[in-house]
This record gives C-alpha cells, structure tokens and sequence, in this order.
C-alpha cells in the first residue's frame, strides 16, 4: 500500500516561501523514526510480545511527494512499501497517539499515560529555534498541531518527572532486584492477583491500575523482584508502594515488639530486614517470633525435619539450616549492614539445603 | 553444692508463650538460653519432683505463665551433642527451693552451635510431647 500519510508545514522567520531549510528536512526523518518507535510500543504493548514480527520498523517508509507548496514550507509524506498485511493500523494508530500526545503536551495535560511514548516523542522538535515550528496535519484529520521548542522542551519535563522514583504512601520498600529481567512483580495477597510493572532507567512505572489493584486486595503489596537499572542497583529505600501492610504480619511485629520480653531497641532496628524477608515472594512465609535474647526471629520448616531460622542479635544477623536427625548443618553470619537483597540469598541457599524446591 | 554431672534421667523444661509461634508451633526458643543465662538451660530432674510441681514452680517463681512443660532425656541431650559435634553436659544444679535444678551447659558452644543444639532438643521434645499440662486426645506439639 501507498499513499499520502501527512502533510507538514514549517514556518517561522528562517523559512522562507516555497523552500524548505535542512532543519525541515532532518525533522522529516524524525518524524518518520517517531512513527516508526510508537508504531512499535504499540504493537507489544496489543500483542503482549516483546519482539517485533521481522522487518517491523523498516517496513515503514515514507517519502515526500509532489512540490513544496508556497506560503511556509508544506511537503506531503506519503509511505511507500508500506506491507498492509503485516502492518495494519499500526502505523496509523501511532501517528494518532503522536498527534494527541502532542495535543496534551501543548495543553500541558500531559498524564501517567502518556508515559511510554514520551521517549521517542521527545525527539521532535528538539533542535528547533524559538521562532520556528511545524504543524502536522495527519491524514485521519482535518485538525492539526503545532511542534515548537516548547513542546519539545515540556515533554522533556515532563519525562523527567515521571522518571524520579514516585513516593505515594509508605508500606513498604521495593527490596529484591532481579538483575536480568527488567521487571518487578506485586503480588496482591487476598485478591489473588499478579501484576507485573516495569522499570526503565529509573523510572518505576506504578500504574494507576497497579494501586487500584493493591489497594482492593488484602490490604498489603509484597514486592518480588525489580530489576537495576543501566547506572546500577537502584535505591529502593526511595521507592514506596501505595497500600496498606500484611494486617497480621505487621500486627504480629508490633506484638513481639512491644512485649515484655522484647528488646525493643533490637526488634526495632530489624523491621526493615524482617519486612524484606516477608515481602519476597520468592521466599517462602516465614514464622516470626522472639529470640532468647528479645530480638526478632524467623522460622522456615518444611515436610521434613530441617529448621531454617534467622535471628537478629546485637552484633550480627545469624542463619542457620539444621537437621535435627542427621544433624546436617549450615550457616551465615553477616553484619547489619548487609543488604535485603544479600540476605535474602543466603536465606535462599540455606531453605534449599533444607529440601525447598521454590523459585531459583 | 556441686554441679554433678548427670547421666540419665528425664530433664523437664518449661515452655514460654514466647517459644511459641502465634498459632502454636514450637520454636527452637523453648531451648535456647537467653542471655542472662549465661549459655545454661535450665531445666529441672523429674526424678526428684513432678511434672506438676516443675510447671507450678516456674509460674510461681518467675511470675510467667508457662506454655507447658516439655522433657529430653540426659542420653538424648549426649547423643545430640555428640552427632553435632560439641561438648554439652548435664549438670545437677539444687538451687534453694528447687532441689531438682539442673542445667544443659552450652556455655562452652559458640552462638551457632547454641542454635543447631536447641533445634536438636526442640525436634526430640516434639517427639515425646507435651508433658504437662498433660496432653488432650489427638493433641501433638505442633513444629
């Protein structure tokens, strides 16, 4: 299929009538990349899969056909070896989201869903002076919108923002990090619900449906697994999740704590580490309880006879693995400062020693 | 009085609320010395009082409510120490008003031996059952 795809229009005081400057031109082949980038983000996002049928992006050409009108610069795009069958309204559809999401941006209502095309629109218009412009007028519409710097420079903003690490309402610290697979993992315990978000470069996308969904559950978000980041492991003391904690975990935490026989200064420092253990969803549920010495303890037992616990003592964080029977044995021991997600390795090993055949 | 070391016999043990998980299950706690104990469990020698006196006792003296009373044999705790590797002695210790005393000394073990010889104890405590209060029909101690 071919066929007029959009008209372009370029003003301002360096165009002059009926030519059209080498800034216009580079930003015909952006335009055609943005198309090309949203087209795609669209398709995954419709198909549910990452990769793209072959020859996706390339398949999407366009090229400027007939005269360059006079007034300000217009050219008509057209696509060429555009593949129907393959394609759809992919490409269609991207141009419309481009169009709207500019729209928004110009109107400064740009939201949380406009997010995952901000990347690739981010690109028009960003080598633009202050007195040049284009307007895109799509071939769906009759309507058009206006490309400025500002534009450019309010998607930029906007990107930014929605990339810092959103604090919303403190439950719980995103703790385990799975290095390979760019995703986090919720579980909704009581609404028996799995959702799964992203994280890209820094951003932690928190869907609006994602908090619906914790907040209808059972009141609490356990977060399993999310992903570093290109510049490295994330702080994720910076990322809260919006819901409400496990009742009887944390109730059963407050409880020991504030017990007679607790040390209360040592229970206390070990909630987060406790909470990071209770959290991973790819560790089983621990039992909690005090220690002898009134610090927080977690207990893991299994079909068979083994123990697995871990004790927070004054000095170090204690493991230990043991078969009553055949006195089979192993530990750790590691100081405070150990993080979450170390802990939760060595906790992983020793419940694996013990016969757990849980996640990897 | 001397601490003679014990060579057989039951040993009683009294059972905190605390050495329980809230829906009831036995935690190595029941058989681990707190700090102030300085590495000795005590423990009481059922040949020289009963079940019921052992768990009044602990009510009584320590103003705590026990759980129940749990018990090993002086053999078990020696067999115990033996596949773990560690030297743990049975020692008689009367104190005053408690002539059955005696203690599981660990003192000698190192934080990490403490815990594997407690989950020992814990497992053949289990086994045997709860002691006293005497156990319902069908009751076991949950681990």
């Amino acid at each position: 299929m071919t066929g007029d795809f959009v008209k372009l229009w370029f003003s301002g005081e360096s165009v002059p009538a009926g030519q059209l400057p080498v800034t216009a031109v580079r930003e015909l082949a952006v335009y055609q990349d943005v198309i090309r980038e949203v087209a795609a983000i669209l398709w995954r996002r419709k198909s549910n899969k990452k990769r793209l049928p072959p020859h996706f992006k390339k398949a999407f050409n366009l090229a400027i056909t007939g005269a360059i009108e006079e007034g300000s610069a217009g050219v008509q795009l057209a696509c060429i070896n555009f593949q129907e069958d393959m394609l759809g309204g992919h490409f269609d559809d991207a141009q419309t989201t481009v169009f709207e999401v500019l729209r928004r941006a110009n109107l400064e209502q740009l939201s949380a869903n406009d997010a995952d095309y901000l990347e690739p629109i981010s690109k028009l218009g960003a080598k633009f002076s202050d007195d040049f412009s284009m307007r895109i007028h799509p071939r769906s519409t009759d309507k058009h919108v206006r490309v400025t710097s500002h534009t450019s420079r309010r998607v930029g903003q906007f990107l930014k923002e929605m990339r810092k690490p959103r604090e919303v309402d403190v439950v719980g610290q995103v703790f385990a990090v799975d290095r390979k697979h760019c995703t986090f993992g919720i579980d909704v315990v009581g609404g028996a619900r799995r959702l799964k978000g992203r994280y890209d470069r820094g951003l932690l996308r928190v869907t609006d449906n994602l908090l619906e969904a914790i907040q209808e559950g059972a009141g609490y978000a356990r977060v399993s697994a999310m992903q570093t980041g290109q510049d490295g492991e994330l702080n994720a003391s910076h990322v809260v999740l919006l819901g409400q904690p496990k009742p009887d975990f944390e109730a059963r935490m407050v409880e020991l704590i504030q017990s007679e026989d607790a040390d209360a200064a040592l229970a206390d420092k070990s909630r987060k580490l406790v909470r990071s253990l209770v959290w991973d969803s790819s560790l089983p549920h621990p039992y909690m309880y005090l220690s002898a010495d009134g610090g927080l303890r977690m207990e893991w037992t299994f079909e068979g006879p083994w123990d697995v616990s871990v004790g927070f003592e004054h000095d170090v964080i204690f493991g230990d693995a043991t078969n009553p029977k055949t006195c089979e044995t192993d530990d750790f021991e590691v100081g405070w400062e150990v993080s979450p997600t170390d802990l939760a390795e060595k906790v992983r090993l020793l419940l694996r020693l013990a016969g757990w055949k849980g996640r990897a | 009085m001397s601490r003679e070391p014990l060579k057989n016999g039951l040993l009683l043990r009294q059972v905190h609320p605390i050495a329980l998980e809230r829906s009831g299950r036995l935690t190595s706690t029941a058989f681990t010395p707190k700090k102030g104990d300085e590495g000795e469990l005590s423990v009481d020698q059922e040949e020289l009082t009963t079940r019921a006196d052992s768990f009044h006792r602990f009510e009584q003296n320590f103003k705590k409510r026990a759980a129940g009373t749990l018990g090993v044999l002086v053999s078990e705790c020696d067999e115990a120490a033996k596949r773990l590797q560690v030297s743990v002695q049975v020692l008689a210790d009367p104190v005053p008003g408690n002539s059955a005393h005696a203690i599981i000394d660990m003192a000698s073990l190192s934080r990490r031996k403490t815990e594997k010889v407690a989950k020992a104890l814990k497992f053949i405590a289990a086994e045997r059952g709860w002691l006293y209060p005497p156990e319902m029909p069908g009751e076991k101690v949950i681990t």
